[in-house]
């Protein structure tokens, strides 16, 4: 249990970090143009993401597919600048383009999975004798506890300005994901120089 | 589109996370395994380095010539040896575990691994252990250290050290 339990938290601290922004940044711009009422959308959404993610944290933490850290650290960067790009030139989320957001979340997921196992084998690093698959998904179980986390203080902050301060969505849409492309920009030249 | 003064402060204080909150995930860890055996009274601390952050810390400290870690020179082994020593600290119910340094090897491409042995001859009692980890705390903001602690072949716990939690007590019982 106590295992368990540090491994969650490994999980929930990597991507709720504030020292360490990439993943909250691309969740955030990735729910950016939905607003409360389409909490289904932002479901599948995450859990297209989640697939993503899960699937290349396990293979890579597991040793079956190579990862090339710096280029995942770069990778990661332009994820969320494209999310913040799509997301300013469709404004809302409509219900034609929803399946390409869906698809975008999985295909993103798979590159942030690979980020996260990058933390997940630094973690395990020497660490040889002992099975790695519980290690594998406590940390996993650790990451969604955290991003359901973010969605939902998102969502609500999301709520409140749009409905007490009668900000219109469309303009919350344009801040966060223009204030997300932003980072991602700095990000990638971080990353580059 | 901007009527709104709230869309101002929002946009405001935005572009002021923006421009602060620029950093991808650093990974500065190391990890490590403590395995205390109180029938034969001694003790094995292995410690896993990323390679290129531990050599530059410790040739900025004791420059050097690079290390090689197939063949250890004298000065490589005493830096590493002092190094550690000086960052590490075991004591079991008060009594501090002297270790030496027994292997410096490249176990994968970029990860540093050194081990050390303790002499537990002196401890009559396995009640309490107190460890001191910060290893390369100085180098880095954002280091953290995590160690597997093992008594008697059973995993016991597994501590992480912080720059602001650099020790750590542990009950053995």
């Amino acid at each position: 249990m106590d295992q368990f339990l540090f491994y969650l938290r490994q999980g929930v601290d990597h991507i709720t970090d504030l020292q360490g922004v990439d993943h909250l940044v691309f969740i955030v711009t990735l729910c950016a143009v939905y607003q409360l009422s389409q909490w289904r959308q932002i479901l599948i959404l995450i859990t297209a993401f989640t697939i993503g993610h899960t699937v290349t944290l396990a293979l890579a933490g597991l040793n079956i597919i190579p990862v090339n850290q710096q280029l995942v650290e770069t990778l990661i960067p332009i994820t969320i600048l494209l999310t913040s790009i799509y997301n300013i030139g469709n404004k809302t989320a409509q219900k034609r383009k929803v399946h390409l957001n869906y698809f975008l979340a999985l295909a993103f997921g798979l590159i942030h999975g690979m980020g996260f196992s990058n933390f997940f084998r630094s973690m395990m690093m020497g660490i040889s004798d002992e099975s790695i698959v519980f290690p594998l998904f406590s940390f996993n179980l650790g990451i969604e506890l955290g991003q359901v986390f973010i969605v939902s203080i998102f969502l609500v902050i999301n709520w409140l300005l749009t409905r007490i301060f009668a900000i219109q969505h469309r303009d919350w849409n344009l801040v966060v994901s223009g204030a997300g492309g932003g980072i991602a920009l700095t990000m990638i030249i971080n990353a580059l120089v | 589109m901007m009527r709104n003064p709230y869309k101002y402060i929002l946009l405001f204080t935005l572009c002021l996370i923006s421009s602060f909150a620029i950093k991808a995930h650093p990974i500065k860890i190391t990890t490590g395994k403590l395995v205390v055996d109180s029938d034969s009274k001694s003790c094995e601390l292995t410690l896993n380095f990323f390679a290129d952050d531990f050599e530059s810390t410790l040739q900025k400290e004791f420059p050097q010539l690079p290390f090689n870690y197939n063949d250890p020179s004298d000065e490589m082994k005493s830096t590493i040896d002092n190094y550690v020593v000086s960052q590490v600290s075991v004591s079991i119910d008060e009594v501090v575990v002297v270790f030496t340094l027994k292997t410096i090897a490249l176990i994968e491409d970029n990860v540093c691994q050194v081990t050390f042995t303790g002499n537990l001859a002196a401890i009559d009692q396995f009640e309490t252990l107190t460890i001191k980890n910060t290893l390369l705390f100085d180098a880095f903001d954002k280091q953290s250290n995590i160690l597997h602690l093992y008594f008697n072949g059973d995993k016991v716990e597994i501590l992480q050290f912080y720059p602001t939690i650099p020790v750590r007590k542990q009950s053995l019982e």
